[in-house]
Order: C-alpha cells, then structure tokens, then sequence
C-alpha cells in the first residue's frame, strides 16, 4: 500500500491542533507534523521520534582519542628527542592532546550524528509550503488509498487555509 | 513591571531578518571603513613578512610583547562567548534566548583573529601547517615535540574553533529554512542548498533542541582547556618567576568568562541601537546577564588577589622586583591602577544598582571599560614579568611597542568587528528559532492580583 | 504527584493546602521516636568517644608541637568544606529565583550549626599552631612592619571561623523566622515559648516580607564571601604555609571548589535521609536531587580540573622543590590515600552521573554523594596530615620528603567524633526547625502549576522580577 502524502496548512494552531485529533480519531495517528517554531514535542499530539543520538558522541570520542594516542605516541617514537629531562612517551603532554581529540571526535561525530538522526540533508523536500516558517502549521499524512478524498475534507472542516497532494511520480 | 510584548512569527521574521533582506546603507559604509582598516592591518603584516620581525618592539628579554597580549586578550573573548550560550543553555535560562548566537559568532571571530597572532611572531609565517597534524614536515623525518605547550595550544585552538564553527552551523539550519522561504535569486539558491532540505518537523525540531543541550555540555569542557593550554604557554616554565604558578590555569578562564561576558553585553547593547531590537534584547536581558557578571567579576577577583598575594608570599627576590615594577614603576603602576579601577573596582560596585543594569548606555561603557581592564591585566602579566625575568639586574630589559605592532592590535578589533557585521549580513545574529520559542513558552500566572511572568518548561 | 502525559512524560508538582504543609511539616519535626533518640545516643556516644581520643593523644603528645595533630586538622577541613558549605546549596540557587531548590534549602542551612564543632576543635589546633616568626604565611606577619600584623595567624583564623559561624547562624534563624512563627501557633510547651521568641512576633506584613528577603540576600551573600574566605585561611594556615617552599596557589581555590562538591553531596544524602524518615516523598522527588546531581557532576569535573592545573605545572617544572612537593602531596607516602580520592571524587561521579537515566534518579546521585564524601575525606587526610608531618617549618625550601604517618588509634577515635559530633548537631536541629521550609515551599506553590500547552502536560513556572 503506497498511498500519497497530502499536507494540510493551518493559520491558527488550534485549528492544526483540532484537525490532529481528527486524524487521531480516524485512525491515523502517523502524521508528521511541520512548524516554523520549535513545539514541544507532543503539543499536537504526534508521535515521539525515536532516536539513537547518544550513541554517537561516544564512538566519536573512543575514535578520537586512539587516533590522539596514535598521533602522540607516534611522532614521539618517530623522533626521539629527549627534551626538559621528560621521557618520550611522556603521559600528561599525551593526555592533553588526546582530550582535545577525545572532545573533537566526540563533537565531530554528534554533528554528523544530529544531521543524520534528523534524516538531512535531503534533495526533494517533499510537501511543504514556505508559509510553515511564517507561523503557519503543515499537518502531513500519508492517506490510505482512495481516501485522499477524505483526509482533503477532514482538513478543510477543521479550517485549513490550504491543501496540498503529493504530486503522481511519473 | 514591564509590559512583554507579545511577538507572532511573522514579527519575529521581519525585525530579526531585517539586517539580511533590507540592508540599510550605512551598513555598507561601516563595512567599507572596517575593511579599510583590515587592509591596513594586512598591509603592515606584509611589511613584517618583508622586513623581518626586527619590525616590532621586541627585544631580549622582552620576546613577547603587544601581539601576544592581544592573542591573549582575543582568546579571552571567544572563550566567554561559549561558555555563556553553553551555560545559559544547559541551565535552560528563559534570558538566554538573544544573546546565544551573538556570544557564539564572537567567539568564532575573536578566536578566528586571535589565531592569526602567533602567524605575526614566525618569521617565515607560511610554515605555521608544521605545528599541526595534517602539517608535519613528513619529508624530513620532523615530528614536533608533543612535550611543549605550543604544540598543545594549535591543537587546542583548532578543537575549539572547528567545534564552535560548526555548532553555529548546525543550530543556524532552521534559520537559513527561513532566509530560504523569503528570499530569491542566487541567494535562495545558496540558502536552500545551506538549510539541507529542512522541512521543521517534529524530528528534525527535537534534534535541534538536542544538539544545543549535548554540543553546550560537550563543547564547555574544550572551552576550559582552551584558555588553560593558553596559560600554559606562561605557566609551565620555571624561567620566568611570574609566570610559573598552579593558579594560571583557572584563573586564565575565569578572567576570560569576565571579559568575554562583557564583550557578549557590548556587542548586545551594539546590536540593539544598531537594529532598533528593543523587543528582543530587552531591559530585563540586560539586568539578568549584569547580575551573572556580578558573580563573575568576583570569583575573578578572588583568583586575582589570591595570585597577586602569592608573588609576596614566598618574599623571595626576583618576585618582589616583578612586583615592585608593576606597582611602583612609570608606566606600569598607571597602567594598574586603570587595570584594577577599569576591571573592578568601578563597574562591579556599579552593576550593584538595579537603575544601571537596565540602562543599556552604561552597560555599554561599563563594558567597555571591562575589557580594557582586562586587555592591561594580560599587558601586566606577560610584559613585565618579562623584564624582570633574569636574576641579574643587568640582564633586566625594557619595552616599547613599535608601531607595526599597533597598527596590528588596531585592525584585530576592526578585524573582529568587520566579522561579526559579515555574519550579520548573511544570518540572523538572534537565533529566530530560540525567539519564537521563547514566545510559545511564555505564559503567566495568576497569584491574587497579579499576572506574573512565565514560563512553560520542558523536564 | 504524578501527571502521566499522553508520552509518558511525568511532571512533578506537589499538591496540598498550606495546612496540610504545615501539619506534615511541623508534626514530624515536633514528634520524636524512640528510634530517634536511640539515634542521637549513639551520635552522642561516638562524640564522647572523640573526646576521649583527644584527651589522650593531649596526654601523650601535649599541645606545644603541631606534629601529632595533622589528623585533627583533617577533621577540621571536612567539616568546614561539608557541612559549612552545604548552605551555599540553599544560598546560591535562592539568589538565581530557582524553584527547585525550595524543599531543601532549609536541609541545607541546618547544617551550618555544626560551626559549634569546627570552634571547638580549632582551639587545640591554635594552640598547637606553630608561630608566624620567620616563616612565610598569609598574614606576613613580620613582614610588612616589625610585628604587624599582631597576633597573625592564630587570631585571623579564630576570627574567621567565629564570624562564618555567627553568619551561618543568622542565615539560618532569618529564613526560618516564618516558620516559627507558623510552629508558634501549633506548638505548645517549651516549643511555644521558643518559637514564640524566635519568630521575634512576625505576622508577614508586606514590609517584614521585603526585609527578609533582602536580609537573605545580603546574608547569603556574605555567607558565601566569608565560606570562601574560611577556606583559603585553613587552607593556608593548616596546610600550605606549614610546608616551606609549597607556593601552590591553586590550593585554597581548589579546596573552596571542593566545598562546594561536597557540599552538593552532603545536601543530596541529608535530603535521601530526611526523605525516607519523615515520608516526604511529594516534597522532595526527583526534580530536587537531579538538579543538585547537574551541579554536583560539574563541580566533579572541574575538582578533577582544578588539580590538573596544579599537577601540570609541578610536574613540568621538574626543580627539586617541586618534585619534592609531588612526592609529599600526591605519589609518595600518600599514593594510595590520593589514588582513592582521585576515584571516589572524580571517577566514580562521572561514570555514573555522566548518564541522562541515572543522574535522574533519587539512587543514582545519593550513592555517588556518598563516594564524594569518602573522598573528600581521604583528601583532607591527604593534605593536612602530610603538611602537618614537616618538622622544620621555618626552613626555605622544602629539601627531603617526611615518612607517612600513619593513624594512631587517638586520631581514629577524634575523627570518628568529628563526624558523628557534626551529624549530631544536625540531628537535633532537624526536630527543632521546620526541616522542609514552610514559607518557601507555600510560595513555591503559589509560582507553579500544571497547565498543557496544546496536548502536552507542562510544569509552568513563574519568575517574580
């Protein structure tokens, strides 16, 4: 069952909000919904986005420190000068450098990770209107086969101020 | 009690967005000066790569001079930047919503332009790449030496500007979706490509909340090696008997967070007579940042006395001379007492009156004054600490700044300023998204009579 | 109580009258239990036995020399960065309008009578304080003029601790003057009489409101100002001016910072304890432990922070002297002793709290609490007991590294009297002052609520300017 995706655009956000719950009540409760301003999650009663966000600073990190300890340990042994009385693999100067790579692996990774978790970049944006950052609320949901009918009905009694169908892929 | 207006997305879209989509024209020509003052600045580094580093005023035993201060000085400034978005961010303070990205692209410029100071030093500037990873001199077998601290400091430096850069990237998207919806022509083109598809739904929006929490918590632990590792540079050499003292490091930071607090104010107080942003940067904000720099200005002062007192403390010589030359001797002694009234001792009795915090005009000059404070506290520590570094009253030198040197320390402001005025043209410097959160969450309680001001919070 | 969200968030917020406050409050303050006095006994007993050790150790090694009594020393320094410093939790999230600090502020400024304690023992460890003639302390005494200042430093550091006292007292009787006066008009015998005295006949007109508030303030501020104070004279006094040559000038910030550690640690398992004996789960929930397990997690890093800066700095300057202060302080006869502080004051609160699930917790924090406190406790054993050991304080330089000195069973009896006389005192405040602050929790409720925002159950929170 493929169906397409139609978006409804609210002015007001009680009317996005009522027009949620209809959704809601009619069994299709998977609709994504799009704003120009960060809601709390949960305000129109969508569902939580899962996400896996924590794991990535921790690999960065790991992944940024051996390559630190790599580095350091390395030109020391490929260089072995004897300075300030210091032996050559000396452990506080290593453990300097290898925080600041531990910190830059693990914030290098959560970068990529929150651009990847946030499912970006992407090349066709899909339905959207340039009205959403204006204040406007998008309400997306796939509809069922043969019901964007009534999903289009569904929006505009709860007063939408417009609607859009995805268009047919050729 | 003052009256919050209430601002829909729109009005937040046209007053924020205002410096980007309707450029006024003075904005050019203030640009076109500062720009002409870089160039100066960029003219007489030239001349330094052409004659030599015999240009500056430095001489033994003096090798550190004005630039090195100013890269002190600028590293102070980027480094309070973050630590007041971080911080702000992570105690989820409702006041921190304008002055986030300011505090942050201060700090991408201040750090960006305080790392072009050690360049001024290296007689052959264009081997800087040998001091950092992807640089080593691979063909000659010639690795540098982990164990000095100025290997530690490009390595810290680039942690943190890489970081910082990219986390104003990163929480820039939903904005750059915005300048994309209400631009057209090239720009929206670059817009869009810059805004990587982002549509604002309640995935994307999460992640974003996310990002500022966990990139606050990661990105303040770099922010506190970096100006420690910059202590460092002074404190881990027995040589210099001022220098060589366990306080440095977190005495460098905090006096960076008092510096930098107040650059974030100057640069807010700028921001908000330059756009007429009164709405958005209001009294309150004012009042609320004040206070926090009350308490900074104090713990910095107690990490002062307590460094100041340990150069008496051991009453050994060649720190009594050091002393007895910051304190007694022309033009040292006049360059304290501005340093101490400059820092201290006029501004923070002053931030005690509710009246001063909210008067945006002396916050700006309190400021101001702060940070030439602060510039003289790091010209006290490193020049004259440098002059009385030998034993030998012979070998005691002296200091003048030649002025290539000023001409650089000038263009550094022009260069920082031309920065911040660059971003400004291109993105909001008032994160849009955090404005209009702000007016989600605000809300009011009833308590008898009274509507008290409030806030809608998320645990 | 608990909201359960359509996604499963959970908001906490504590519902009841002002009445009902007051008789929760107030009847488990003035109701003692058998169980309760068993409690103080053995408190009392264990006191004694303290007591007991320091006649003894007085007996055997008299009070002229300072060199048997590191260990005292060491108690001195816990108490003074735990329980003296536990008011700054009450103080310093008062002056930042912060709400959840409303249930335990007053666990927390309880705390400050154990200054009785810290007055009693610093009378013997003045008297054993060696004199500031010819050598360095932070009084220069003998430096600046001949003499001057007089009486350095036993008289600075006497005075010191008195006013920290005397201040934390006043803190502490200021924010609870309301309360009395609620306690006033449910109590009866010699509670009333008390109450009555102490509630100095407040009603709660506007105009006695506004002073205590600004009183609070001030005092708050003061307190902090003259904790910080406290911290860098002991510091010195006790322990860095007592090593020649020792110029660590992170020393007194970094022992100031550990009170502030400890003192989130101390509030954290005082309000577990309190919790669970008085039934005040609505009171304090997770929203009070979490926030103090943020700030405790933070100040963890920056401790571990704070003695890398000085570590760095020693071990890269490599002179004798500094090698020498290496060995005394840190790897030397005290290795062990410094290896478990490192664990139990930095590693442990990062491995666990670093974690969203368990700094959320009511378990999570109070165990780490508990590690800090071991650790905090080795560490002042660490610094006064290895400073304590130098005979020749007068030398310039610090040329050979003492042996370790090991407890007697004299300064294992003090310590333990140390501990339990403190937590003592606390005991029998808790059953005289309202432990849950009456007029803080009422206004408490007064600025928050549960309102939705749209669908979503939301705490709001009002911020009075």
């Amino acid at each position: 069952m493929a169906g397409r995706s139609i978006m409804g655009l609210f002015k007001e956000v009680d009317e996005a909000v009522e027009a949620a719950d209809k959704l809601i009540e009619n069994g299709m409760d998977d609709f994504e919904v799009l704003t120009g301003s960060p809601y709390p999650e949960g305000a129109f009663g969508e569902k939580v986005a899962n996400h896996r966000l924590y794991v990535w600073p921790l690999v960065g990190a790991a992944l940024g420190f051996s390559i630190a300890i790599l580095v350091t340990a390395g030109t020391q042994l490929a260089y072995p000068v004897v300075t300030g009385g210091k032996p050559i693999l000396a452990l506080p100067p290593m453990f300097i450098i290898a925080y600041e790579g531990t910190m830059l692996g693990a914030i290098l990774s959560t970068i990529i990770g929150v651009i990847f978790e946030s499912r970006l970049p992407r090349a066709k944006m899909g339905l959207y209107d340039p009205r959403i950052t204006e204040g406007y609320i998008g309400l997306v949901v796939v509809a069922p086969d043969g019901e964007e009918e009534r999903v289009d009905a569904l929006f505009k009694a709860a007063n939408a101020a417009d609607v859009k169908l995805e268009p047919l892929s050729a | 009690m003052q009256q919050r207006p209430t601002l829909t997305e729109i009005d937040i879209n046209r007053d924020l967005l205002r410096p980007t989509l309707a450029t006024p024209m003075w904005f050019y020509g203030l640009m076109m000066f500062l720009f002409l003052i870089v160039a100066g600045a960029l003219g007489a580094f030239a001349w330094a790569i052409n004659h030599g580093t015999g240009v500056y005023g430095l001489n033994r035993p003096v090798m550190w001079g004005f630039l090195l201060v100013n890269f002190v000085f600028w590293v102070g400034i980027s480094h309070a930047g973050v630590m007041l978005s971080a911080i702000l961010r992570l105690a989820n303070a409702e006041w921190r919503r304008p002055a986030t990205r300011a505090a942050e692209v201060l700090t991408v410029f201040a750090l960006g332009t305080a790392a072009l100071h050690p360049l001024f030093h290296l007689g052959r500037p264009w081997r800087i790449y040998w001091s950092m990873p992807p640089g080593y001199d691979f063909g000659r077998g010639i690795w540098p030496d982990i164990r000095s601290p100025f290997v530690w400091d490009p390595t810290a430096i680039s942690t943190y500007l890489t970081s910082t850069a990219l986390f104003v990237g990163l929480l820039l998207i939903p904005d750059i979706a915005v300048l994309r919806d209400r631009s057209s022509g090239m720009m929206q083109r670059v817009y869009s490509m810059m805004s990587l598809g982002w549509r604002g739904n309640t995935r994307q929006w999460k992640l974003q909340i996310i990002a500022g929490f966990l990139l606050s918590a990661l990105i303040l632990p770099v922010f506190v090696s970096v100006h420690s590792i910059v202590s460092w540079d002074f404190a881990v050499q027995i040589a210099v008997e001022g220098w060589n003292a366990t306080i440095f490091a977190p005495y460098f930071v905090i006096g960076a967070v008092h510096s930098g607090v107040a650059g974030v104010i100057t640069v807010l107080a700028l921001l908000r007579w330059l756009f007429k942003w009164e709405n958005y940067i209001r009294d309150d904000h004012f009042d609320a940042l004040a206070r926090l720099l009350i308490v900074v200005a104090v713990g910095w002062f107690y990490f002062f006395v307590i460094e100041f007192m340990m150069g008496f403390y051991p009453n050994e010589e060649p720190e009594l001379s050091l002393r007895n030359l910051q304190l007694t001797e022309w033009p040292f002694n006049a360059a304290f007492i501005v340093f101490a009234l400059t820092a201290f001792f006029i501004p923070v009795p002053l931030w005690l009156f509710r009246k001063v915090r909210r008067n945006v005009a002396l916050m700006f000059w309190t400021t101001v004054m702060v940070n030439i404070g602060m510039w003289l506290e790091r010209f006290l520590i490193i020049v004259p600490s440098l002059m009385r570094k030998q034993v030998l009253t012979f070998n005691w030198g002296s200091y003048n700044p030649s002025p290539i040197e000023l001409i650089l320390v000038g263009g550094s402001f022009a260069m920082v300023f031309l920065g911040v005025l660059t971003f400004v043209k291109f993105f909001p410097i008032i994160p849009l998204a955090d404005a209009k959160e702000g007016a989600i969450m605000a809300t009011e309680i009833r308590v008898g009579k009274v509507m008290v001001p409030a806030a809608y919070r998320e645990e | 109580m608990h909201n359960g969200g359509p996604h499963g968030h959970h908001v906490d917020l504590l519902v009841r009258t002002s009445a009902e406050v007051n008789d929760e409050v107030l009847g488990w303050t003035m109701r003692t239990s058998p169980k309760y006095w068993l409690l103080v006994f053995a408190l009392a007993g264990v006191t004694v036995l303290g007591f007991i050790g320091f006649i003894i150790k007085a007996g055997n090694d008299g009070l002229d020399s300072h060199l048997p009594w590191g260990y005292l020393a060491a108690g001195l320094a816990f108490v003074l960065t735990t329980s003296l410093s536990a008011p700054l939790v009450a103080i310093a999230p008062r002056l930042a309008k912060a709400h959840w600090s409303r249930p335990i502020s007053r666990i927390a400024e309880i705390w400050s009578v154990s200054g009785l304690l810290v007055l009693l023992v610093m009378i013997p460890l003045l008297v054993s304080l060696p004199s500031a003639d010819d050598r360095n302390t932070m009084w220069f005494y003998n430096k600046i003029a001949e003499g001057w200042p007089p009486g350095a430093p036993h008289l600075y550091i006497a005075l010191t601790l008195i006013f920290l006292f005397i201040n934390g007292m006043g803190l502490l009787w200021a924010s609870a003057i309301p309360d009395f006066a609620t306690a006033r008009e449910d109590a009866s015998g010699w509670r009333r009489v008390w109450y009555a005295r102490l509630s100095l006949g407040w009603v709660g007109t506007k105009r006695q409101w506004r002073a205590l508030r600004a009183g609070l303030g001030v005092l708050g501020a003061f307190y902090f100002m003259f904790l910080v104070f406290a911290h860098t004279v002991v510091s010195f006094d006790f322990s860095q001016s007592l090593v020649p040559g020792q110029r660590d000038s992170i020393l007194p910030t970094w022992q100031a910072l550990g009170g502030i550690q400890s003192a989130l640690a101390l509030v954290i398992l005082s309000a577990f304890v309190i919790r669970a004996a008085g039934g005040f789960k609505d009171y304090i929930g997770v929203n009070q432990i979490w926030s103090m397990a943020k700030l405790m997690l933070a100040s963890s890093l920056l401790w571990m922070y704070f003695w890398w800066s000085g570590f760095i700095v020693l071990w890269y300057g490599k002179t004798p002297l500094q090698q020498n202060l290496l060995q005394l302080m840190w790897f030397g006869p005290y290795r062990t002793i410094f290896i478990m502080t490192l664990i139990m004051s930095f590693a442990v609160p990062l491995l666990i709290l670093m974690w969203n699930g368990a700094r959320k917790s009511i378990l999570g924090p109070t165990i780490v609490a508990v590690s800090i406190l071991t650790g905090a406790f080795f560490d002042k054993i660490r610094i006064y007991v290895s400073s304590y050991s130098i005979e020749d304080v007068n030398a310039h330089t610090l040329d050979y590294v003492p042996a370790g000195v090991t407890p007697e069973s004299a300064d294992i009896m003090m310590l333990m009297g140390v501990v339990s006389g403190a937590v003592l005192l606390f005991a029998l405040a808790v059953k005289f002052i309202p432990v849950i602050s009456l007029w803080e929790t009422r206004e408490g409720m007064l600025l928050q609520e549960i309102r939705p925002l749209k669908k979503l159950p939301l705490k709001v929170l009002a911020k009075p300017e």
